[in-house]
């Protein structure tokens, strides 16, 4: 069985920094959850927080990415790889791997007397074998001394268990039905809360700033199938350890467990609330200039420049002059003797919203006094996309007064760019064509081969795209491998599916060197609201084809709706110009949110480049500083059966801007996706360009929750 | 900057001065224009240009130490760090200096106001409160409030509450030059945070010659030390 999860990741050192907490601030158990040893406790880390956690303990290594989704809701995703002789299935015989993921709720917050008590399922929807319920109470009894207790079901009620108390709503509470689920990835809720309980509990000593020191009552037997093969000799119920905070971040623990096994555990938590450096080390913006008063000096206020044959030229200059200091770029302009519209391309700032402010600073520097109102209108792959009315007197009002920016935004008047009439709009003949390049590093990570769970791949890629005129792009990459192991994986699909992803390991194999996409796109703006694109070559990596969309995306709107059509064929393994003998017309109905909470919810109905037939929901949490961190799960008339191992697609997805990290003007994000199986079923297309990421940001709800950076 | 490289530096100083004086009463470009040609004189006098942001700044700073110069520039220092700053905007009664690599500091009447360029900017700042304190050398508590862009771009209050005391007059030296000035300080306090800042005025008109000023968590605090009025 291929099992199979991708990590797509250029080679960027990342300075993460963790969530300043204060000394009470939770610790990491032996799952990667907020917890004791091997038991959990019931507080939450710090909103937002997502901790990477990595322990061995017998001859389980266990690998767990926890993120607090709100302050009192988390979800982890964890790999376990044991070692165990006990193990003979298929190919794996020593060896298993097995994916898990855990929720936990705190519905009770800690008061003066009360504890904080939290809900919490582990490993819910995979093969079962940590599955376990459990309620679970923590106080901080001291300063220094938290105490925890629970009661726990399935795993957790397997030593000095007792008859299951909630078996007063019934017998079926007593026993626990097999959860064994031979495809796994579907929810045991069968089991839940079921079979006998037991109580669990321990206490954390935080005897300095850096280390605590924890003892444990666990009520985890390691008894079952893969509790006896856990390489654990269940002794004693106590575990006893303690944990070093390294830095700031990163905390190592040994423990003492179950009176027979050391184990040993690090993690790492990452805060993308908080940036190494809030505001960014971009450079001062340029200041306003501010106008002579007219009373005082009206022969600066003439407006006989308009008529001056010579007005366009020096108009022209003084913005691209202007705009260019700021690193952004002129594309067109228009004017009258009191306003001037401003069409600029933005390649420098991530926030939109930061782009507007320099750029309408900026324009103070170069036009005449007598024009009042500044319209910018950002520009994203020739369509012009918002348009920010501001009054230059409101710039030269508020560039310095405190609170400066919601004064700016409530005067600020944001419209669809399609709205204003763009004749004799002068569009700026240098802007085209525009030719940009990169030659960089690549890397691929290939995760969870049952062979090789991490496997990874560097190398150089040439891309570059070529826009002969406004809309209309040109655009490739070219990858050659210089090391790795990717190439290595050798095992064949068995999958029952037309092989849209499974083949993945002969790609790696045969694409090296590989085009990785070689496209010609026209982009458009038809009419209010509406954006398109129609793109078509080689799509990715394995599709080539036509692509057209459609996006229906009001200014003002929180929703979105768009519709995609694909007629695509298969790539050769070679990834260069050759096809293989698979076509299928593919396409979506797509609605998305942007929720008032930093929500962010997507919804796409369609066929799938197997020709199957489904839908996908994807919901992400969004950082305003351009974090994303969600999960998507598909399903489509494709049995679980069918679709093998995980019975359905689903995943985690990160996204990371990297001026968040280097605190300089960058409008690069690190995507991620973590798939933990990649088969053939619910697969889409891989577009780079897609028209909802790509014109969002410059629209609300985006740009009025970004406008705190107008001034910056 | 040891003995040699003032050595080095001292026969340009004069061809610097020079320079300066042909461009003294320019406008706002000229101004930069100044600057510019400060600045290239000073890298004239380097060796070699192995860390050349650092160094010809620390160059620039020593002509214009070494000298009488009478220019609108700030002595901008935090810890170990140095820059000058000019003058490139007034906008009523706020200006705004630049240093090098373009960071942006703005004052009102001497009291910075905004930062940018630090990594944990102070993006506004209402400090009227504590100019008038200032001014009118009055001990009545003045409200400070301060704006910051939060690590998700919003905004964060923080607002203080000063005291203001005058000191004796004391001399200091002030961008190389020994001037009698009285010192002030103003302790601000909120439910977490105390933060001093220090101001040395004219005790004559309450010119702010010096200051020493609490910016944010993140970048602490900067010394400004001003050339002239």
């Amino acid at each position: 069985m291929l099992k199979r999860g991708l990590i797509t990741s250029c080679v960027t050192a990342l300075a993460f920094q963790a969530n300043a907490q204060d000394g009470v601030a939770p610790t990491y158990n032996l799952y990667g959850t907020t917890g004791l040893i091997d038991m959990p406790s019931a507080q939450s880390a710090a909103d937002g927080e997502l901790a990477f956690a990595f322990s061995k303990i017998g001859h389980q290594q266990r690998n767990t990415l926890t993120f607090q989704i709100t302050p009192r809701f988390s979800g982890s995703f964890r790999y376990t790889v044991t070692k165990d002789d006990g193990f003979s299935d298929g190919d794996n015989i020593g060896i298993n791997f097995d994916r898990s993921f855990d929720l936990q709720y705190r519905f009770v917050d800690e008061g003066k007397y009360r504890p904080a008590i939290s809900v919490g399922f582990r490993d819910i929807l995979g093969t079962g074998q940590y599955g376990s319920e459990y309620f679970v109470a923590t106080k901080n009894v001291l300063p220094t001394v938290r105490v925890t207790g629970g009661i726990g079901w399935g795993r957790m009620g397997t030593y000095n268990g007792f008859t299951n108390p909630l078996a007063i709503f019934g017998d079926s509470f007593k026993t626990r039905p097999s959860g064994y689920d031979e495809q796994g990835g579907e929810f045991n809720s069968g089991q839940w809360f079921k079979g006998n309980a037991a109580f669990f509990g321990g206490v954390e000593w935080r005897a300095n700033e850096k280390l605590s020191l924890k003892a444990e009552y666990s009520s985890d037997a390691y008894t079952g199938f893969y509790g006896e093969r856990s390489g654990i000799e269940h002794k004693s119920p106590f575990n006893f350890g303690l944990d070093y905070k390294v830095t700031e971040n990163a905390h190592l623990a040994a423990y003492y467990a179950y009176g027979s096994t050391f184990a040993l555990q690090f993690n790492y938590a990452v805060n993308p609330k908080n940036p190494p450096a809030p505001s960014g080390y971009d450079n001062a913006p340029t200041p306003v200039l501010v106008r002579p008063s007219r009373a005082t000096n009206p022969k600066a206020w003439t407006t006989g420049w308009i008529s001056n044959p010579e007005t366009p030229n020096a108009l022209e200059a003084n913005m691209k002059r202007a705009l260019g200091t700021e690193g952004l770029e002129l594309e067109g302009f228009k004017y009258t003797k009191t306003s001037i519209v401003i069409h600029y391309r933005n390649n420098t700032y991530w926030t939109e919203a930061q782009a507007i402010g320099r750029a309408a600073r900026a324009a103070t520097r170069g036009l005449p006094n007598s024009v009042e109102t500044l319209t910018l209108v950002p520009v994203v792959n020739g369509m012009a996309t918002t348009a920010v009315t501001l009054n230059r007197t409101d710039m030269e009002n508020l560039e310095n007064v405190p609170d400066a920016s919601w004064k700016s935004y409530v005067r600020a008047n944001i419209q669809d760019a399609a709205l204003l009439n763009n004749d004799g709009i002068r569009d700026i003949e240098d802007a085209y064509p525009n030719l940009t390049w990169g030659l960089g590093p690549y890397m691929d990570i290939g995760l969870f081969d049952p062979s090789a769970p991490f496997r990874m791949e560097i190398g150089a890629e040439l891309s570059g795209t070529y826009e002969p005129s406004p809309g209309v792009l040109l655009s490739g990459a070219l990858r050659k491998r210089v090391v790795g192991n990717l190439d290595d994986a050798d095992r064949p699909s068995d999958s029952t599916l037309p092989h849209v992803r499974s083949d993945y390991g002969l790609y790696d194999k045969y694409g090296d060197p590989g085009i990785t996409y070689l496209t010609a796109e026209y982009f458009r703006r038809p009419g209010p609201s509406l954006y398109t694109r129609v793109s078509a070559g080689l799509l990715e990596e394995m599709f080539a084809g036509v692509s057209g969309e459609i996006l229906w995306k009001p200014t003002d709107s929180r929703l979105a709706m768009g519709l995609e059509m694909n007629y695509t064929y298969q790539r050769n393994y070679d990834q260069l110009f050759g096809m293989l003998d698979y076509s299928v017309a593919t396409g979506h109905a797509s609605a998305y949110y942007t929720f008032a909470n930093g929500f962010y919810g997507q919804v796409d109905v369609g066929r799938y480049l197997a020709g199957d037939v489904g839908g996908t929901l994807s919901v992400a949490r969004e950082f305003n500083n351009g974090w994303k961190i969600g999960a998507y799960a598909t399903l489509t008339d494709v049995s679980s059966e069918d679709f093998g191992e995980g019975s359905f697609d689903k995943g985690i997805t990160l996204e990371i801007p990297l001026f968040w990290a280097l605190g300089r003007p960058n409008k690069t994000s690190q995507e991620i996706v973590i798939q933990p199986i990649s088969r053939d079923g619910g697969a889409r297309l891989n577009l780079s360009n897609r028209l909802f990421g790509l014109v969002s940001n410059q629209s609300e709800p985006y740009l009025s929750s970004q406008w705190a950076r107008f001034w910056r | 900057m040891g003995e040699v490289l003032e050595m080095r530096i001292l026969p340009k100083t004069v061809m610097a001065l020079v320079f300066l004086s042909l461009l003294q009463g320019c406008g706002n470009d000229g101004q930069k224009d100044f600057y510019k040609g400060l600045w290239e004189g000073a890298k004239a006098t380097l060796p070699s240009e192995k860390s050349e942001a650092e160094a010809t700044e620390k160059a620039a700073i020593a002509i214009v130490e070494k000298s009488n110069i009478d220019e609108p520039l700030i002595l901008a220092t935090t810890g170990e760090n140095r820059t000058l700053l000019i003058p490139v905007s007034k906008n009523g009664d706020y200006e705004q200096w630049h240093a090098p690599g373009k960071l942006g500091f703005t004052f009102k009447d001497g009291v910075l106001t905004a930062t940018r360029g630090l990594g944990g900017d102070l993006m506004d700042a209402d400090v009227e409160e504590s100019i008038a304190r200032i001014k009118t050398k009055s001990s009545q508590p003045a409200t400070r409030v301060h704006r910051y862009l939060s690590g998700v771009n919003t905004i964060i209050i923080r607002s203080f509450v000063c005291i203001i005391a005058q000191e004796d007059i004391e001399n200091t030296v002030v961008f190389g030059k020994k001037r009698s000035l009285s010192r002030v300080s103003e302790i601000c306090t909120n439910s977490d945070t105390t933060i001093e800042n220090l101001y040395w005025v004219d005790p004559s008109d309450g010119f702010i010659w010096k200051t020493e000023q609490w910016i944010s968590t993140h970048v602490g605090v900067f010394t400004f030390e001003r050339a002239q009025r």
